[in-house]
């Protein structure tokens, strides 16, 4: 046997010695407390359970009596009433009285000098030009993306603000083995009273757009009969696909503004003919656009709805004619977008202008 | 879960981008555009040799007159011009149009050979930088430099119009002379813009109500020769005449060509009832077309000859019906306040022209054929008898002014309600009927 078998027996033995011959369950009685209490009469009880009476009010104060009023007398008599003047100053008795200058010593300004001379149209120097104020320009509100204790006053305009304070770093000429690349300053946070979380400010405005999977090139399996026009058809739309999945632009789209900007020049050459069968069609337009926003090369007539052929070619002339004359040197679109409008198709709904 | 959270995420992160981005190109929607005449340039046609060199500037003159008169089209005068055209092939420079805002361009040359006058045009978008249509060509004798003028002002309504022209067309009407109190009636005929006139009877009976045929070479119209009134028709170019329903104790008036020019319809008053009847040209007994007490009068076809529409106070007041044309039961179209008289259907089939009396004014009005979208056109003391423009965009008719020294004109209207104007006619005139295209 193990000792640890010895120990425990010992062990256990002590424990039930113990309990046997000990006074471990020998438990005195636990005190009763007692409480004395009176017995009180029913009348004794009711008049402590009854709630608490309001004050009765007390009636002798005394209230105030009305005097007694004689009957009115309507007015019967008659009494001219005098109209004021409305015209008349309070004081105009004495701005009568008052008298006139007395006009007989002055003299009578000399006729002004006709100078038959022609005035000198000379544009005035540089000088005389510099003397005008400049106008103020204007005050640049940026928001602060942090609360800090004090204030700090906030950045020059146009300055990218970073995390972390730098020097600007400036490319030396002689280093031409590690030239380094440079590098803008950056401005302390400026500080306001609000918050400005990442969220709002922090977001990137524009993000480069994952390229996708370039798809493999179908090869041109030659077909007979009319499922050449088909495949021909199916071609050109899958390469449509590739181009606008090419095309597609990435960054924040022009606002709401930027575009009503463009709707409103382009509609004010709108010329609608009300009476006219073309006001029934409804034609979609699309043209590509220089960065100056001028049209590039022809407009094209994408759908049109409502009319017969001669009443859509008209409509489709005049929404074109309505795009080139008010282009004049450029519809005015954020260049910095130009991905966007690189494309336009304006639809043409003279819906609202029927005669009805 | 954590799938699950993350496919979640994925997607909201998916939709985002999409609301984010923009596909395909910018897109706008333009719903308001201007109301206003198209500026065009119409230089001196090209004088070609030197007897055409007095029409070079009168053709361009009544082509500008035609154009302008539309209230469509605004003249660029000639002394804004920056450039000339000096030959009918030289290609145009756009540049020069643009910079005086020209969006229409009409160039021309004219060459006379004997007594025959050769007229030939282009019309150019001047923004686009293009043609539209075709150059086309005109021949014809020098007499008739007007009518030709007209035909190339036709052609270039319809180019930017996409709708037929109506300047060679002619207009039939009531001559009025002379005083209100012994006033003289007789038919006359002219161009659509007044020139030309000639009369067709002289004035010793009260005409009324000419109409022409579907091909403008006869006319039919109501005489009181016999002292009551009576239906004629006139030949135009012979200008003989006959009476069409000469049935003693009737009175027969109001008459409108079918469209096939073969029948006409009239209203005969037979035994103090006045019905609306149909007879033929070839002759026989006209046949009646509607049977009720009231007076029913005005009859007009629609262009298809289904359909007829004519007034009746079978309601109590004066109202617009409309009936199959072999007859049967009338609806009733016009419903609005006032009384409706002398329907005229459109030529494109859409609308029917009216004269309303509301409140002591008269009004000219159209309404769409099931009674829909009423539209006054004109107010006036007395406003009435509408004829169409053979393409269906202008209505001409009758304006009287108030008192005894009060005068009939002509005035025309665009069916928009816009452009109303007088007719430049000499003397007073009522009544006008408007005919097909020349051909």
């Amino acid at each position: 046997m193990h000792i640890g078998h010895y120990i425990s027996g010992a062990a256990h033995v002590g424990v039930i010695g113990w309990a046997l011959l000990g006074s471990v369950f020998h438990s005195a009685p636990e005190p009763v407390e007692t409480v004395g209490v009176a017995v009180i009469s029913e009348a004794e009880f009711a008049a402590l359970s009854e709630p608490e009476r309001a004050p009765a009010p007390e009636t002798d104060v005394a209230v105030p009596v009305a005097p007694e009023l004689a009957p009115s007398q309507p007015f019967v008599g008659t009494e001219t009433d005098t109209v004021p003047d409305q015209n008349r100053p309070e004081n105009a008795e004495a701005a009568e009285t008052e008298e006139a200058p007395d006009m007989s010593g002055a003299e009578a300004p000399e006729p002004a000098e006709l100078i038959d001379q022609v005035p000198d149209m000379t544009p005035p120097s540089e000088e005389i030009a510099a003397l005008q104020p400049r106008e103020a320009e204007p005050e640049t509100v940026q928001p602060a993306p942090r609360v800090a204790p004090e204030p700090v006053a906030p950045p020059e305009p146009d300055v990218k603000i970073d995390d972390v304070v730098q020097e600007a770093v400036v490319p030396e000429e002689s280093s031409e083995a590690t030239p380094q690349e440079p590098q803008e300053a950056t401005a302390p946070e400026a500080a306001s009273t609000e918050i400005a979380t990442e969220a709002k400010v922090g977001a990137p405005k524009t993000s480069v757009r994952p390229q996708l999977r370039p798809r493999p090139a179908a090869p041109a399996e030659p077909r007979a009969n009319a499922n050449d026009s088909i495949a021909a058809a199916l071609a050109e739309a899958g390469a449509e696909e590739q181009a606008e999945i090419r095309a597609a632009p990435s960054g924040p789209p022009l606002t709401r503004g930027e575009k009503d900007a463009l709707r409103i020049s382009v509609q004010n050459c709108w010329v609608v003919d009300v009476g006219s069968q073309s006001a029934n069609v409804t034609v979609t337009v699309g043209m590509k656009m220089t960065q100056e926003g001028k049209v590039d090369g022809a407009i094209s007539l994408l759908a049109a709805e409502g009319g017969d052929e001669s009443a859509t070619k008209v409509a489709f002339e005049a929404a074109r004619r309505a795009v080139l004359r008010c282009q004049k040197g450029g519809y005015k679109l954020p260049i910095d977008k130009y991905e966007h409008w690189r494309e336009i198709e304006i639809t043409f709904n003279p819906e609202k202008m029927r005669l009805k | 879960m954590m799938r699950f959270l993350a496919a979640l995420l994925m997607g909201l992160t998916v939709l985002g981008q999409m609301a984010y981005a923009q596909s395909g190109p910018l897109r706008i929607e333009i719903t308001d555009g201007v109301v206003e005449p198209l500026p065009y340039a119409v230089p001196d046609f090209v004088a070609e040799n030197s007897a055409a060199g007095g029409y070079a500037k009168q053709l361009a003159q009544v082509i500008a007159s035609d154009l302008s008169g539309t209230g469509l089209f605004r003249e660029i005068p000639e002394k804004a011009h920056i450039a000339k055209i000096t030959s009918f092939s030289a290609p145009v420079q756009f540049v020069d149009w643009k910079a005086i805002n020209a969006q229409a361009l009409i160039t021309g040359a004219v060459s006379v050979s004997g007594g025959n006058l050769e007229v030939k045009f282009r019309v150019y978008d001047v923004f686009a930088g293009q043609e539209l249509g075709n150059g086309l060509r005109f021949k014809g004798t020098v007499e008739g430099w007007r009518r030709m003028a007209h035909k190339v002002a036709d052609a270039v309504y319809s180019r930017i119009t996409g709708e037929g022209g109506y300047f060679d067309s002619r207009v039939v009407f009531v001559s009025e002379t002379g005083p209100k109190s012994d006033r003289k009636k007789r038919l006359a005929i002219m161009d659509y813009d007044g020139a030309n006139l000639q009369y067709l009877t002289d004035s010793s009976s009260i005409v009324l109500a000419p109409r022409f045929s579907p091909t403008g070479d006869k006319v039919l119209y109501t005489s009181y020769e016999t002292g009551f009134p009576q239906v004629y028709i006139l030949d135009v170019g012979s200008v003989q005449r006959r009476v069409l329903n000469s049935e003693a104790g009737t009175m027969s008036f109001a008459p409108r060509f079918a469209p096939d020019g073969k029948s006409l319809l009239l209203s005969i008053t037979r035994d103090g009832n006045t019905d609306i009847y149909r007879m033929s040209l070839a002759g026989g007994a006209p046949k009646r077309l509607t049977a009720s007490p009231a007076i029913d009068t005005a009859p007009s076809f629609s262009p298809d000859g289904s359909k007829i529409v004519f007034e009746s106070d079978r309601s109590g007041t004066q109202q617009l019906y409309v009936m199959p044309a072999a007859g049967g039961e009338p609806k009733r179209i016009s419903f609005g306040q006032g009384r409706y008289g002398t329907p005229v259907w459109s030529p494109r089939g859409d609308l029917i022209a009216f004269t309303k009396q509301n409140k002591g004014r008269f009004h000219i009005g159209v309404m769409r054929t099931d009674g829909s979208e009423e539209r006054l056109l004109t107010a006036s003391f007395l406003d009435e008898g509408p004829t169409w423009a053979p393409n269906g965009r202008v209505i001409m008719f009758t304006r009287e002014t108030q008192g005894a020294s009060g005068s009939s004109a002509l005035y025309s209207v665009d069916v928009s309600g816009r452009n109303l104007r007088k007719v430049k006619i000499t003397g007073g005139g009522s009544d006008p009927a408007w005919s097909p295209l020349q051909e």
